[in-house]
């Protein structure tokens, strides 16, 4: 249950300095303020509308009325000094308190030896703290943030349906309120919260929903098969190295061996020796040839942009040289100074000082028609000659360069095809070779040189060509590798979002389901719970069959022979048919607010009078009702049931010079 | 303000589980605070209600 546990008033109105408070005291909280007429009981009304919507509904003519800084207050105080005005709500709703404090400073001035005040700062500010935690106050002053807390308690919309005034019910079903009460009570029973909670749930189930459609099909299987097989490629070529590696020393002193023997058998160490220098030589020759063919892929590199350039470099080159012989690029005249000299018509030149004549003049405009570019120009032009003609003369040497490198490896290529053709005619020798001695197998040794070199040869060029497949492979296997550790990742990153979307999906149904749930529940709420208490309420048994409200909350009463009689209410029916309508909203809306009622019988007579009075009663056992009577109004029969149930009885009285309210209390009090 | 005894009472009575009624409520109170921050914490509280729902599978 939300209810006030104390109002707090000062410089408001004649509420100087008032604190009210509303303790729950036996079964009923039910509050009674009494007053005359004229004493404050509206202003009390009206200082709670002030403090929640800074403005007073229930004022009769805003325009013309007193400002609410209270008059005795800005009589004493000293001109252009503040006031602060505030009024402060305090509320329980069973877990929390919430404080609306509103505060308007108001400054004095003096017209005349009159004085009055201007409106200075104002601001509203609720604090809530939690029954638990006392330490833990939140403040806010967030403007927006306000509004909505004052809208979830008590919707200004329909303020009248809290604050209630007996004595104007004129606008209370106008037409077109019924809206407002439905979208406040949609509001309040935070139906509008659920159907926020759905659309948002929703917005995200497309964002998700086309998030995960952009990420494409998973392409991780594919993936994984390539690197299992780039995988088993590289360990291939891996193990046949390391075979050749291990085979390759065997070989090599196998070699050594025979090669050693060839060379110490004196009969044919004179051709051994002569083997073993042309192997020397053709070593460095091929390096020589390796190292001129790199030079050559400089050269071509070099050339091949030089000369894909070639007609273009001329071109310019040639242009400059052009302008430059006719005379067109100047660099110590600026043309624009030309221009300058000639536009202001000076008399003298600013170089020499000597007269300008028209001869002068005329030798100046035909110089400045000649030259048909600026100086920066010019100078950009002189600066990049000196480089295109580098590059022409580059350019020039080409063929020349070109015939060195070719002649140079057509010679490297013939000495080494020379050499190794004099290293085979000796090979071929010593393997035919025979002598009579046969002290040592020169043919068998060789042969074993041979075969050894042979093998050797060839297992480091298969060595070479591995490890150039590896290095291609091992890099393949690394894109391949990030590749799919991105794919994981995408695929990890749908996942999420297809789950998600599930959830959401489940989200806006529950929510959309509970929310038709609760906007149905309402309308029959409202429905029996108004015919209920309207029933209970009129004296009358035998007119009324029942009341209605349709799907855009407008109230109608029937007869019992079901023809419609809203229009033909009397001033107590209708006064009793606002009160129930009331109540159901505030049952119905699932938030227990309290109902602060302004003459809450002052229409009603005779035997509707106790039996209003006596409905209130029984509802203020689960509701906190404030009423504000005039003496007259709280008649014998109210006195009766109120006197003896009521949580507290006051009479608020003005002070002598009526400016101020003096107490809120006396005999009543309990 | 307190999500109300009528929704709590409706979320209660739904067919879903324990965290996922959870998850609705810290939704609505989510909502309630204001609709600018919505879309992280939503996801937030939904990645927290999936690792849960995980995490009470294993």
């Amino acid at each position: 249950m939300i209810r006030f546990s104390k109002i707090e008033f000062i410089n408001y109105r004649q509420y100087k300095s008032v604190v009210v408070d509303f303790s729950e005291n036996g079964q009923y909280d039910l509050h009674i303020l009494r007053a005359k007429n004229g004493t404050g009981k509206t202003t009390f009304l009206n200082g709670i509308l002030w403090c929640l919507y800074s403005h007073e509904h229930y004022l009769n003519d805003q325009e013309k009325a007193l400002p609410i800084v209270n008059n005795s207050v800005v009589q004493s105080t000293v001109k252009g000094s503040p006031i602060s005005v505030s009024v402060k709500l305090t509320l329980t709703n069973g877990e929390e308190v919430i404080v609306f404090d509103r505060t308007q400073i108001f400054y004095v001035k003096e017209v005349g030896g009159v004085k009055s005040t201007y409106e200075g700062e104002a601001r509203l500010r609720v604090l809530i703290t939690p029954l638990n935690n006392a330490a833990n106050t939140t403040v806010y002053e967030d403007e927006l943030e306000v509004q909505s807390l004052v809208k979830q308690y008590f919707d200004e919309s329909i303020y009248d349906y809290y604050f209630f005034d007996g004595e104007n019910l004129k606008s209370y079903f106008a037409k077109g309120k019924s809206e407002k009460i439905k979208s406040s009570i949609f509001n309040i029973a935070q139906v509008t919260l659920l159907s926020n909670a759905a659309e948002h749930t929703r917005t995200k189930e497309v964002e998700l929903s086309r998030a995960s459609k952009k990420i494409k099909g998973d392409e991780t299987q594919t993936l994984t098969e390539e690197i299992i097989a780039l995988e088993a490629d590289i360990a291939k070529y891996e193990l046949e190295n390391k075979s050749i590696d291990d085979e390759l020393p065997t070989l090599k002193s196998k070699y050594e061996v025979a090669d050693r023997d060839l060379r110490e058998y004196s009969p044919i160490r004179l051709n051994t020796a002569k083997r073993k220098d042309l192997e020397i030589e053709i070593k460095n020759l091929s390096d020589d040839l390796n190292a001129l063919n790199a030079k050559k892929k400089e050269f071509i590199i070099k050339y091949l942009t030089l000369l894909n350039l070639y007609p273009r470099i001329k071109a310019t080159y040639d242009l400059i040289v052009a302008k430059q012989t006719a005379g067109n690029l100047p660099p110590s005249i600026d043309k624009k100074q030309l221009q300058h000299l000639l536009d202001s018509h000076s008399k003298y030149c600013p170089v020499c000082n000597g007269t300008l004549d028209e001869r002068a003049i005329s030798h100046l405009e035909a110089l400045l028609q000649s030259l048909d570019v600026s100086s920066a120009t010019s100078n950009f032009l002189m600066e990049i000659k000196g480089a295109l003609e580098e590059m022409l003369v580059e350019c020039q040497k080409y063929e020349k360069l070109r015939d060195e490198l070719l002649s140079q490896e057509k010679y490297l290529r013939d000495e080494i095809a020379k050499k190794e053709d004099e290293a085979a005619r000796i090979s071929s020798f010593l393997a035919r070779y025979s002598d009579a001695d046969q002290k040592f197998d020169v043919k068998k040794a060789e042969a074993d040189r041979q075969r050894a070199l042979d093998r050797m040869n060839s297992l480091t060029t298969r060595k070479t060509l591995n490890e150039s497949l590896l290095v291609q492979l091992k890099a393949d296997l690394e894109s391949k590798k990030q590749e799919r550790e991105k794919q994981d990742g995408k695929k990890e990153k749908k996942d999420l979002f297809d789950r998600q979307l599930l959830v959401y999906r489940r989200l806006t149904s529950r929510f959309e389901y509970i929310q038709n749930l609760i906007m149905s529940e309402i309308k029959k709420d409202i429905e029996s719970q108004t015919w209920n208490r309207f029933e209970t309420m009129i004296w009358k048994k035998n007119t009324f069959g029942n009341v209605t409200i349709d799907d855009n909350y407008e109230i109608s009463v029937y007869n019992t022979t079901h023809n419609e009689m809203t229009g033909s209410l009397s001033a107590t029916e209708y006064m009793a048919l606002a009160y129930s309508f009331t109540l159901a909203i505030h049952d119905a809306s699932g938030k227990n607010c309290p109902l602060v009622v302004d003459s809450p019988l002052g229409r009603v007579s005779d035997d509707n009078r106790t039996n209003m009075a006596s409905e209130l009663l029984k509802v203020s056992q689960s509701k906190q009702i404030i009423m504000l009577f005039t003496p007259d109004e709280y008649s014998d029969e109210v006195r009766a049931l109120y006197d003896d149930n009521a949580a507290s009885i006051r009479n608020i009285c003005l002070s002598e010079n009526e400016e101020e309210i003096a107490s809120i209390g006396g005999r009543y009090e309990r | 303000m307190p999500i109300s005894e009528k929704i709590k009472m409706h979320i209660d009575s739904i067919d879903e589980s324990e965290e996922f009624k959870k998850l609705m409520l810290s939704i609505l109170s989510e909502e309630d605070k204001g609709t600018f921050r919505f879309k992280i914490v939503y996801d937030e509280l939904v990645n927290e209600y999936l690792k849960e729902s995980e995490d009470s599978d294993s």
